[in-house]
C-alpha cells in the first residue's frame, strides 16, 4: 500500500534523521552520499523549526523517496519552493504500477502540484520553484515540466 | 532544490527578488500546464 507520511514541526519524530538514513538507499559515490546525508540532516532540522514540511513516500512501510516544501516568493509572486527531493537509489528512474505507472519523482512532483493548488485556492499562489543541485537534475526537472527561468538555474511551474 | 553545500555546510539560496524584463516576461507568460495540473489533482494521495 502506498502511503505518504507528513512531517512538520508538530509531527516530527525523535531522531528522524537517523531513521531516514537507515531506511533510504543513498548513492554509491562517497561524495554524493556525503552530500545527500548533509541535505537530509539539514532538512530534518528545518522541519523542527517549521521552515519546511517533509513528505516521505512509503510502499508497504518501505521508504521510497522524500520531498520537502516551503513557502517563498519570486519577485512579488507567492511561490511554493521544493527544498529537497530525494529518491532511494534502487527506485531511481523506475516506473511503479503502484504509483499510477509514473516514476517516484514524478509522483512526488504531482503531489506538490496538488498541494500547491489547494494553497492557491485558499491563500493565493502562483508558482512552484526549485533550484536543481546540478546540471543532470536540471534535465530531469525539464522532463518533469519545469521551465528554466534564467542562468542562475532557478526553474518554475506556473499553476 | 534551494539548498546547496558550501564548505561542507548546507546553505539556503533564495529565489531572485529582482528579475530582468526578459525573466519577468518569461515567468508571467509561461502558460499553465492544465493537463499536468488535472493529472496531479485528480489523484487521491494517501497522506498520513
Amino acid at each position: 500500500m502506498i502511503e505518504i507520511k507528513k512531517y512538520n514541526s508538530i509531527t516530527t519524530e525523535y531522531q528522524l534523521f537517523k531513521k531516514l538514513l537507515e531506511s533510504l538507499e543513498l548513492s554509491d559515490s562517497l561524495e554524493q552520499k556525503h552530500r545527500e546525508t548533509l541535505f537530509i540532516k539539514d532538512i530534518c532540522k528545518r522541519v523542527e523549526k517549521s521552515k519546511t514540511v517533509l513528505y516521505v513516500l512509503k510502499k508497504d512501510n518501505e521508504k521510497l523517496a522524500l520531498i520537502s516544501i516551503s513557502s517563498t516568493s519570486i519577485e512579488d509572486f507567492p511561490a511554493l519552493q521544493i527544498d529537497f527531493l530525494f529518491v532511494s537509489k534502487k527506485y531511481r528512474g523506475l516506473v511503479l504500477e503502484e504509483l499510477d505507472n509514473v516514476k517516484t519523482s514524478e509522483y512526488l512532483i504531482e503531489l506538490v502540484i496538488s498541494i500547491a493548488k489547494d494553497i492557491q485556492e485558499n491563500i493565493g499562489l502562483k508558482y512552484i520553484v526549485l533550484l536543481p543541485d546540478n546540471k543532470d537534475l536540471e534535465k530531469i526537472y525539464k522532463e518533469l515540466n519545469f521551465n528554466k527561468l534564467n542562468k542562475t538555474g532557478w526553474m518554475f511551474i506556473s499553476i | 532544490m534551494a539548498l546547496s553545500i558550501k564548505n561542507d555546510k548546507v546553505i539556503t539560496i533564495v529565489p531572485p527578488k529582482k528579475l530582468s524584463n526578459t525573466e519577468r516576461d518569461k515567468l508571467v507568460n509561461t502558460p499553465v500546464n492544465t493537463k499536468l495540473i488535472k493529472k496531479a489533482t485528480s489523484r487521491k494521495y494517501n497522506i498520513v
